[in-house]
């Protein structure tokens, strides 16, 4: 194993290197094979919050793919709520029915999960026509 | 003339270094906790890929803090990052119950490298506010240090976006490391 001394002058520079740094990173232990097998969906070739292209990330539980910065969201709000992994760098979580269910009309499988939350949704709507 | 007693004091009293390892699985909050204890805010993070490294400086130490990504494809790199690493903080979101055993294989895992056979250990027991969180004694066990020997090891309780108990964890850090 060599050993690398790096040195920089300003924090321009640190900011730099680090970002070149994780790009070799990312770029040496990405791997697309799920990636490819979801955006054949076209509804996952978006993000499913902000519509930004070719996401990367998912919510495992909420079975939504999402982007980078959208996923930083959804951490933030808790693991409880939304658990997210990545499409590319996660080779743990992404077993075939995971991929197979995620894959499949995501949006379908969204309501069947979370029908009970729709259903309470529209009951608690002022105008919902069931009240 | 002041900055020449200032240079004589910081040559009497030279600044303690200390170098540290964030690690733990992805979304524990680790990026969180190194940019609270840098800028004392809470910074909107995206995932970490490869690392991030600040200086904290605290009570006359200057802690140099890597934060390293967590997940499960680049734990591999954590090894690279072990060399002169003096303190351990392992970070984990005490929340999430379907990953603490691999959270604790991991750590046992580095535990086991020889370069990290001096290291202390300070587990951070992160987002103690979310629902369900498990207490600090439950983390303990379920990470199975008490089986650990011949390691100085610590956990804290913490919630890195109000950023309670993260300086209790530094001072645990200092008092070990400031003995040898």
């Amino acid at each position: 194993m060599g050993l690398f001394s790096f040195s920089a002058d300003s924090a321009k520079e640190t900011a730099a290197w680090l970002e070149s740094l994780n790009e070799v990173i990312r770029s040496a232990l990405s791997y697309s094979e799920v990636a490819l097998r979801l955006w054949l969906s076209p509804c996952n070739k978006v993000c499913a919050d902000c519509g930004a292209a070719n996401p990367e990330w998912a919510s495992v539980n909420l079975l939504v793919v999402i982007c980078e910065a959208c996923a930083g969201a959804h951490r933030s709000m808790g693991s409880n709520r939304s658990k997210v992994r990545g499409l590319k760098l996660d080779n743990k979580v992404w077993t075939e029915p995971l991929i197979q269910v995620s894959s499949v009309m995501p949006q379908t499988v969204f309501m069947i999960l979370y029908y009970h939350s729709i259903v309470f949704l529209l009951l608690a709507l002022p105008w919902s026509p069931f009240s | 003339m002041g900055s020449y007693y200032s240079l004589i004091f910081s040559r009497l009293f030279p600044k303690k270094q200390i170098t540290l390892l964030m690690v733990g699985l992805d979304a524990a909050g680790k990026t969180t906790v190194l940019y609270k204890l840098k800028l004392g805010e809470v910074v909107t993070t995206i995932p970490t890929i490869g690392f991030n490294v600040e200086t904290v400086e605290y009570k006359n130490i200057s802690f140099a803090v890597w934060d390293v990504g967590g997940q499960s494809k680049i734990r591999g790199l954590w090894k690279y990052y072990y060399q002169h690493t003096e303190g351990l903080i392992f970070v984990v979101d005490s929340s999430d119950h379907d990953r603490i055993e691999t959270a604790a294989e991991e750590l046992k895992a580095m535990l086991a490298e020889d370069e990290m056979r001096d290291a202390v250990l300070l587990v951070l027991a992160n987002k103690q506010d979310l629902p369900k969180a498990m207490p600090v004694h439950e983390l303990t066990d379920r990470l199975g240090l008490h089986t650990l020997r011949g390691r100085q090891w610590f956990v804290q309780a913490t919630c890195a976006v109000q950023g309670s108990g993260l300086y209790e964890g530094l001072d645990w850090l200092s008092d070990q490391l400031s003995r040898r």
